[in-house]
């Protein structure tokens, strides 16, 4: 479906956002679109993108100008069509009763969090976001708490994200709740974490994705229950249930 | 209106587009994307007797104008397709053309007999792109002794249309279009995906775990057109031509070349509702061209 590019910026670093038309309300946080990049069939398939947002008819995407696909996208201005399907896939569902809400961030990762935060204004949220350096923290999010960790020090705490979360008071509350997205590596760090402290969390996990609407099977996950596939069983998955492969 | 029937052995077709096997899914994921009764049929995802859990990944990378898929054929199994796919299938109105395979001739002869029983399958496609376990990994496909015993046996087993898939990844396909034949099978697709590789140069590692996966997309579609008019020149059952179809005239070139109908694959990725569009377009073409029926067009080839 085409949609009108009504706003395309840059971030900072290499994230862009991008505003397009959405008449339908009916997206939910950690949900994601299919992009097509250009009408032309190369690059190919479309590009899997977390939904930043969507309000007053507006859905926002952000994106890490990361190779060719992306950087083609990255040329297109306000004004013109972008061709794009969904919303697909499986959505973030913190527990009502959950003492606090721990949302783990990697780069660009991060993306869902804004539209997760947008739907749950009332809902009090801590923030830990990591990236390699100062510019892979280019998302702003209004959390009522924000933790930072870079690779090289740049900001905050140096190390990984996972370290500053084990840090926090919060996680001495069985009540508590995690939702993670961002690299493999830190993903599977958030799940030994959840398992380990028997808490609840939820995982968005990035794949390579064909379709996104489950018939390639190019995105199969590794669970308990079998193979599942990211794009219709998850992006988000329950902590505890994936097969990390080494 | 230009007449758009086509006929593979004794199924009528609608119109000339099938959606192939492996990008379609079951055809239910597509309920809602397009109108599945007009469209000629749908391929399912390769069924075996038994379901299985396909490869690790990852499991599919994007090349230029196509993608590397090693999927494993990963499915359900015959006892779920039967109890959980086919009802809601039926229900859709779709023609089904069943792809299936094996790892030994038992095992397809098997997985034929129990489709063939299906109500609401209407054709069966073999997937002959297949190490034979028994024969020490040979492909099914490119032996043509072994293919031809292949097809017999189905055949004996079968009395739906019986449709063979063949595979690219051999010098010269004609033998094997000529096994096919004689083997008893009412038609055959082509072409299967072509072997391929690509390599991450930052991590030196393949892009697809398993190292080598199948080639599909635009980027084949020159070497299938060639081989659908080998195999067409070859023989006188219908083919299916197939790889890379993106446009109506992409199907065009097939049809000239000999294809009695085409299929679109990798395309249903990136626009699901394709097939329909195609359809309608190819009908659309016909008239505005002045040709009455759709078959004229088959095999049309102008050589100079």
């Amino acid at each position: 479906m085409k949609r009108k590019i009504i706003r395309h910026e840059s971030l900072g670093g290499r994230y862009r956002s991008m505003d397009f038309e959405w008449p339908d309300d009916g997206a939910k946080p950690g949900q994601f679109v299919m992009v097509r990049i250009s009408d032309s069939t190369d690059p190919l398939l479309r590009r899997p993108m977390s939904i930043a947002n969507l309000e007053d008819g507006l859905m926002s995407i952000i994106y890490n100008v990361a190779g060719r696909g992306t950087s083609l996208m990255a040329e297109k201005r306000a004004g013109e069509a972008v061709d794009v399907l969904g919303p697909f896939g499986t959505s973030f569902d913190p527990p009502k009763n959950a003492s606090h809400l721990l949302c783990v961030m990697g780069g660009v990762g991060a993306a869902p969090f804004l539209f997760l935060k947008k739907r749950n204004k009332d809902r009090k949220m801590v923030g830990f976001y990591g990236a390699a350096n100062k510019d892979g923290l280019g998302i702003s999010i209004p959390m009522d708490e924000m933790h930072f960790a870079t690779e090289d020090g740049s900001v905050e705490k140096r190390g990984l994200v996972t370290d500053v979360l084990l840090e926090h008071p919060a996680m001495k509350n069985r009540d508590a709740h995690i939702m993670a997205c961002g690299p493999k590596g830190m993903l599977r760090a958030v799940d030994e974490i959840c398992v380990k402290h028997k808490i609840s969390g939820e995982l968005s996990l990035e794949e390579r994705m064909g379709c996104g609407f489950g018939v390639c099977l190019g995105c199969a996950v590794e669970t308990d229950a079998g193979n599942k596939r990211a794009c219709v069983d998850g992006p988000v998955f329950k902590a505890g249930t994936i097969r990390w492969r080494t | 209106m230009a007449n758009m029937k086509v006929r593979i052995g004794s199924l009528e077709l609608a119109n000339p587009v099938i959606a192939a096997s492996g990008t379609f899914g079951y055809g239910v994921e597509f309920a809602d994307k397009l109108d599945l009764r007009k469209i000629g049929a749908f391929a399912t995802k390769g069924l075996s007797l038994k379901k299985r859990a396909g490869n690790p990944m990852p499991r599919i990378c994007e090349t230029p104008s196509g993608m590397i898929n090693s999927i494993g054929l990963e499915n359900v199994g015959l006892d779920a397709f039967e109890s959980e796919k086919l009802p809601l299938i039926r229900k859709t109105g779709a023609r089904v053309v069943a792809n299936f395979f094996g790892e030994t001739q038992g095992e397809y002869v098997a997985a034929a007999a129990r489709l063939d029983a299906m109500d609401g399958v209407h054709a069966l496609e073999m997937n002959v792109s297949c190490p034979n376990v028994e024969k020490g990994g040979i492909e099914f496909g490119s032996d043509p002794v072994l293919l031809e015993k292949l097809t017999a046996s189905v055949r004996k087993a079968v009395r739906k249309p019986l449709i063979v898939k063949l595979s690219p990844n051999v010098a010269d396909v004609r033998p094997l279009a000529m096994a096919v034949q004689n083997g008893g099978a009412d038609a055959i697709s082509a072409i299967n995906t072509l072997k391929g590789m690509s390599i991450n140069v930052r991590t030196r590692e393949p892009k697809i775990r398993r190292v080598f996966g199948g080639l599909s997309g635009p980027a084949i579609r020159p070497v299938a057109v060639r081989m659908v008019y080998e195999c067409a020149t070859t023989v006188k059952i219908p083919i299916i031509g197939l790889g890379g179809i993106t446009t109506v005239e992409d199907a065009l070139e097939f049809l000239i070349a000999g294809a009695t109908a085409v299929q679109v694959g990798t395309m249903n990725f990136v626009e699901p509702s394709i097939c329909e569009r195609l359809a309608d377009e190819l009908s659309k073409w016909c008239d505005a061209e002045g040709i009455a029926d759709v078959n004229d067009l088959v095999g049309s080839l102008k050589l100079g």
